[in-house]
């Protein structure tokens, strides 16, 4: 095993002098990653929220009268929609925390999704 | 193989209709493809021209050629005039259109004092990119005034006194119609910072009368003001305006240093002690006004000068010696360093020290600059760097988990055990951020509780 996986002979394309420019990668640019995280999850998110709707809505159709059926599409739609809320009240929710602890957070902002 | 040949005549009909040369290339569709200007520079009220290039001359008779004349502003370029009725005729290629500039058109491109700058574009009916010119100049009129404009000295630690040197010549009958007064004697002459983001600040300013004794008046100015400015290479120049306010002209701008300097420098003004000689009255809180020093009161100057300086006698008057150990005030690093720095107070052989002896011991002071950018210079204030860079990332990051928290509840489906997780997620991310936020707080809070029943503490 050990002899195969040597002479399997794997080449690698390497980036010839000059070519490869890679990304400057400093401390300072590590609050534009969480950032650029934070929002793309935000986005997911959003996609989510679409997606879910439609499972639930379908879950209910599909009930077809069954009262148990029916009660756990009811269920699953009324916490998933406390999870919209949630979502979309995200920064309520940070205000919120901040006003009711007095300070003055004027860093708080909306981060900025481009 | 019935079809084949079908299809293959389809395609043999279309390659001939695709290549078939179209039948309209015989009237040629006229469209502009140059513009520019007659004028190199224009003012409010000059009729100028604009030559617009087409490429058929037969095509374009009777087509209306439209101008747009735009201010360039840089991003957003005003329209300032629009003459859509100019039907082309002619023999020649280039067709040239007039148009007298107005007042309106320069309050429509911004109205700047300094004057605009503007291009048009031309183009006929369906033409999708117009033909755009190159810029020119548009001012707003001859306001008979010119400036010279100058300061000394050039280097301007935060509150250093400077003087302005300037010479305005007016020209009566221009400056008088257009400040709408013919007896107008007086003009506001402005020192401002040309700042380089936002409007300009404004460091002096005076009403400077003039006497109407010719048709062109000489006005030289000498006038010392206190600069505030910020730090590295800045531009200071002369604003002139009407008695009213109204601008008239700026001046050249003249490049200064300047920044705060000193290092552990102190304010101070000039007076007696008891003994009634002058000597160096420091400012106790470092005040730039020196107005919390009794013996500072009723005095108008308050410069920086080193803090070793505080009570020693003023040692030349009102003149500065470069070289003699005291960095007095008007004195700067950058003007004098061998005063103004520790340099000179070190070992034998600088300013001010007697030459080295070989064989005896020599002293010399060395300076290492802090290399942290932040402009931490102890502990604290690095962590206070640090817990501000971590902040900044936990807000992001409390989004992402409250977030995370709601897409929880909304793929739970009703379960109970998912419901309790999302639950508790959202909880604890409440929860760390509160702990963010108080951060710092805990500190001043045990602080707080020590000082229970004492006084009460300063928020």
């Amino acid at each position: 095993m050990k002899n195969k996986i040597k002479n399997l002979g794997v080449t690698v394309a390497l980036a010839t002098g000059g070519e490869y420019q890679g990304i400057d990668l400093t401390i300072q640019s590590v609050f534009g990653i969480i950032t650029g995280l934070a929002c793309w999850f935000t986005d997911f998110a959003l996609v989510l929220i679409v997606v879910y709707v439609v499972v639930y809505g379908v879950k209910f159709m599909t009930a077809q009268g069954n009262a148990t059926k029916y009660e756990e599409a009811k269920k699953s739609l009324t916490w998933g929609l406390l999870g919209i809320l949630i979502i979309l009240g995200t920064y309520t929710i940070i205000y919120t925390v901040a006003d009711f602890l007095g300070g003055d957070y004027t860093l708080l902002t909306p981060l900025t999704c481009s | 193989m019935k079809n084949g040949v079908k299809y293959f005549t389809i395609l043999a009909f279309s390659i001939v209709f695709l290549f078939f040369p179209k039948n309209d290339t015989g009237a040629a569709t006229c469209t502009v493809t140059g513009a520019k200007w007659v004028n190199s520079g224009a003012v409010v009220g000059q009729q100028i021209g604009m030559i617009a290039t087409v490429n058929d001359v037969q095509a374009c008779q009777g087509v209306n050629v439209g101008i747009n004349i735009f201010e360039d502003d840089g991003l957003f370029d005003e329209n300032i005039a629009t003459l859509l009725n100019n039907p082309f005729s002619g023999s020649s290629k280039d067709f040239t259109i007039s148009y007298i500039l107005t007042a309106t058109d320069y309050i429509e491109g911004g109205n700047e004092v300094g004057g605009e700058t503007i291009y048009f574009t031309a183009s006929v009916p369906g033409q999708t990119t117009p033909a755009t010119s190159a810029n020119i100049s548009f001012k707003k009129t001859t306001t008979g005034v010119a400036i010279n404009f100058d300061v000394n000295p050039r280097v301007l630690p935060r509150s250093n006194i400077t003087t302005a040197v300037a010479n305005v010549v007016i020209g009566l009958a221009e400056y008088s119609s257009y400040c709408r007064n013919s007896n107008i004697t007086s003009f506001i002459f402005s020192v401002m910072w040309d700042y380089p983001v936002g409007a300009d600040l404004m460091q002096f300013s005076k009403t400077i009368n003039f006497s109407r004794t010719s048709s062109t008046v000489n006005v030289p100015i000498r006038e010392d003001f206190t600069a505030n400015i910020g730090s590295g290479k800045q531009n200071l120049y002369a604003l002139i305006e009407c008695p009213n306010g109204d601008d008239v002209t700026e001046s050249n701008r003249i490049e200064v240093s300047g920044g705060t300097g000193l290092g552990s420098a102190i304010y101070s003004c000039v007076g007696p002690d008891p003994s009634g000689k002058n000597v160096y009255i420091c400012s106790s809180s470092n005040l730039s006004n020196c107005s919390d020093t009794s013996g500072c009161i009723n005095k108008n100057e308050c410069s920086q000068i080193r803090s070793s300086l505080c009570g020693q006698p003023v040692s030349t008057q009102g003149k500065t010696v470069c070289g003699n150990n005291i960095c007095e005030p008007g004195e700067t690093i950058d003007t004098c360093r061998s005063d103004c720095v520790g340099g000179g107070g070190g070992g034998c052989g600088t300013t001010g020290q007697p030459a080295c002896v070989p064989g005896t011991s020599q002293s010399f002071t060395f300076s290492i600059p802090n290399p942290l950018k932040g402009g931490a210079d102890d502990f604290s204030e690095l962590v206070k760097i640090i817990a501000e860079w971590i902040f900044n990332l936990a807000i992001p990051i409390a989004v992402a988990m409250i977030v995370y928290s709601g897409i929880l509840f909304l793929t739970a489906g009703g379960e109970p055990g998912k419901i309790t997780k999302a639950k508790d997620v959202l909880k604890y991310a409440v929860i760390g951020l509160a702990i963010i936020l108080i951060g710092s707080g805990f500190i001043t809070l045990i602080k707080s509780i020590l000082e229970l029943g004492g006084n009460t503490p300063t928020p």
